[in-house]
Parts: C-alpha cells; sequence; structure tokens
C-alpha cells in the first residue's frame, strides 16, 4: 500500500516535468550575452525566416580534421545554421559533408564549383601539406 | 533554512577534514589547467581568445569528479547507521538532501572560482567576450549541478560507496554522450528526444554565450527529479 503511494507521486511528478518541458519547447525566449550579439538574428533575417514556405536545405562541404582556426569555422557556420534552424522552425535544414569520402561527393562539391584548397596543417609534430574542402555553401 | 545551513556547514567542514577537497581542487585543476593550456588543441593552438577550450574540458573533468564527491553523502550515512539519528532530528527529509547538495555545489563553486585566473590570463592576451565567458561558467554550474544530483540519488541507494560512484557514472554517460549517440541514430521523434536528452545539445549554444529558457529547464528539470528521487529513497527508510 505504502510502496504504491511513493510510486504514484513520483509518476505524478515525472509527467509533470515532462509537460512543463514540453511546454518549455514551445515557449521560450533566447538571451545573447556575446558582446557583438553574434547569435542574434536581424529583423529581416527573421522575417525570411518565419515567411519560409517549404524546407530549404543547406549542403556545407567540409574537409573532416580541418586546422583549429578553420575548424572555428566550421563550427561557426554550423552554429549560424542551428540558429536558422531553429528560428525558423525547422524549415531551414541543413547538412555537412565530408567530401573526402568519397570521389563522388568530391564530384558534386566540385560541381558545386567548391574547389579543394590546399593548406598547411600542423599533425601532431609535423607540417604537412594536406587538401582541404572548406568553402561553405 | 537554518538547519540547511548548520547541516551544509558540516559536509563542507567533512570535505575539508578527509583531504577530499584538497585533492578534488588540486586534481581538478591540474585535469583542466593541462589539457587547457599545455596539451591537446589548448588556447594557443586554437588562437581564438575564448574560454571555450577550458569549457569543454570541464565538462569531461566534473563528469568524472562530481560522482567521487557526492558518492559519500547518503551512502555513508547509510552504512555506519547514522542516517537513522540524523533522521530522528527535527529536519526534513528535503532539508538533508538540499543540505548535502548544497555543501557538493558550493565546493564544485570554490573549484570554478580557482578557475577565474584562467579568464584574466586570457583577457590580457586578446579580446576575451565577456557575456560569453559568464554564460559559459553559468553552464558548468548548471551541469555540475546536475551531477550532484544524479550522484545523491545514487548515493542514497547503496550503503557501498563504489557502487554509489560506479551508479552515477553510468547514469551520467547516459546524459553525456550515450543519447548524443543514439540521437545520430535514430529520425523523427525519437531522434528529437534523445537530442533533448543530451546534455550536449544544451551545454554548447549556453558556451557560446546564448542562455536559452529551454535548457535552464532541461537542467533544473534533472536536479528536480534527482533530488525527488534520493528524497523518495529517503522516505523508504523512515517507514522500515
Amino acid at each position: 500500500m505504502k510502496k504504491k503511494s511513493y510510486f504514484g507521486t513520483l509518476l505524478l511528478l515525472t509527467i509533470i516535468i515532462v509537460v512543463i518541458n514540453i511546454i518549455s519547447e514551445k515557449w521560450f525566449f533566447r538571451i545573447d550575452l556575446t558582446e557583438d550579439h553574434q547569435y542574434s538574428l536581424s529583423r529581416v533575417t527573421e522575417n525570411v525566416l518565419k515567411g519560409l514556405d517549404e524546407t530549404v536545405t543547406v549542403t556545407a562541404y567540409f574537409t573532416k580534421d580541418l586546422p583549429p582556426n578553420l575548424q572555428k569555422v566550421k563550427q561557426d557556420f554550423k552554429d549560424l545554421l542551428i540558429e536558422y534552424n531553429k528560428r525558423s522552425g525547422g524549415k531551414v535544414a541543413y547538412k555537412f559533408v565530408n567530401p573526402n569520402d568519397e570521389p563522388q561527393t568530391e564530384q558534386e562539391a566540385i560541381k558545386a564549383g567548391i574547389r579543394p584548397v590546399l593548406l598547411n596543417a600542423r599533425e601532431k609534430d609535423q607540417l604537412k601539406q594536406k587538401k582541404y574542402t572548406w568553402v561553405p555553401r | 533554512m537554518k538547519e540547511i545551513w548548520i547541516i551544509t556547514k558540516r559536509e563542507l567542514q567533512a570535505y575539508f577534514d578527509s583531504l577530499m577537497a584538497y585533492i578534488l581542487l588540486i586534481l581538478f585543476l591540474g585535469f583542466s589547467g593541462f589539457f587547457t593550456w599545455i596539451y591537446g588543441s589548448d588556447i594557443f593552438f586554437v588562437k581564438q581568445a575564448s574560454l571555450i577550450v577550458f569549457f569543454n574540458i570541464a565538462y569531461w573533468t566534473l563528469f568524472f569528479f562530481i560522482p567521487a564527491l557526492t558518492m559519500r553523502l547518503l551512502s555513508e550515512e547509510n552504512r555506519s547507521g547514522t542516517i537513522e539519528l540524523l533522521l530522528t532530528k527535527p529536519v526534513t527529509d528535503w532539508q538533508v538532501i538540499i543540505a548535502k547538495f548544497l555543501s557538493a555545489l558550493l565546493l564544485i563553486i570554490a573549484a570554478l572560482i580557482l578557475t577565474l585566473p584562467y579568464y584574466i590570463t586570457v583577457s590580457s592576451l586578446g579580446n576575451i567576450d565577456t557575456g560569453a565567458v559568464f554564460s559559459g561558467y553559468l553552464a558548468l554550474i548548471f551541469i555540475s549541478a546536475m551531477y550532484i544530483a544524479i550522484g545523491i540519488f545514487t548515493s542514497s541507494v547503496t550503503n557501498n560507496q563504489i557502487v554509489a560512484y560506479l551508479l552515477a557514472l553510468s547514469i551520467g554517460i547516459f546524459f553525456q554522450i550515450i543519447f548524443q549517440m543514439l540521437s545520430s541514430g535514430f529520425t523523427g521523434i525519437l531522434g528529437q528526444i534523445t537530442d533533448y536528452l543530451s546534455i550536449n545539445s544544451h551545454f554548447e549554444s549556453m558556451t557560446r554565450g546564448v542562455i536559452d529558457s529551454r535548457d535552464i529547464i532541461y537542467f533544473l528539470s534533472v536536479i528536480f527529479m534527482g533530488l525527488v528521487f534520493a528524497e523518495t529513497m529517503l522516505l523508504k527508510k523512515r517507514e522500515v
């Protein structure tokens, strides 16, 4: 008898918590604390994102294991896309493709006008020339 | 409130009496400092005046250290039988749980305050974004509180510290990495749920400097659930 009442309370609390979380998915606010408001979008962009009728897919070609300074570019770009995705209610989809995986995807990237770039890269303790594709499109 | 503070103070003293606090602080600062400044893709390698490197390291060090901090809290009392003494005192179960939660949280906050020299150093090296750093530290405090709540729950289940530690780690690893792995494997609603449960999706945007009400509600929910479960375990002991 006693045991059941514990179970009931726990179940009830769990349901309440889940409901609160689901509600919070609908109504939320975001505070951008960065100095230059990097992750806040302008009014115009927001209107465009809200006015989208169908899903827009952004394909980004990035080589895996970029040097850190370019990794930052990739991360920034991804952050921006996440922001677009959230503001548009999922209307902006994105995928990251590693063009060096298969020759076919590399061809695709070149067809889309993205040329590989040669860069110096530090690997463990040596410098290497590597072929990188990192221009986002 | 007074009762809570008395137990919290006692627990904090126990940390510092048993060398536990010193070992934890030294190990935490040692690990975080080593990977932030010396090894791997450290701050100098990234060449950006930001503490994101440190936040990503602390994300893992806290995951391993916090269960070690919380494993003792209730399991030791269970083992030595002092839990019965404590519960016969005029304190409620909630007060005991909250007090123990606060004592661990205060110790972690002390550890985080000791990393402020990182901020000072980086800000003298370049133009650091103070808002983002503030939100990153807030994120670290939230995930610490979350692991402490999980740790207190596992500690209340057993009377063996090692079992409590391992249980806390295995629950933690789900939030830390397994939900994230699952979310990349599923699509649709299941993918969304697992992605929502994974800490990383909430932690990442906070370290960038974006505070989202959803992330805060997520952290508070997990903390609350952990403490409620721990309280239920105490209640059960009271009945027997």
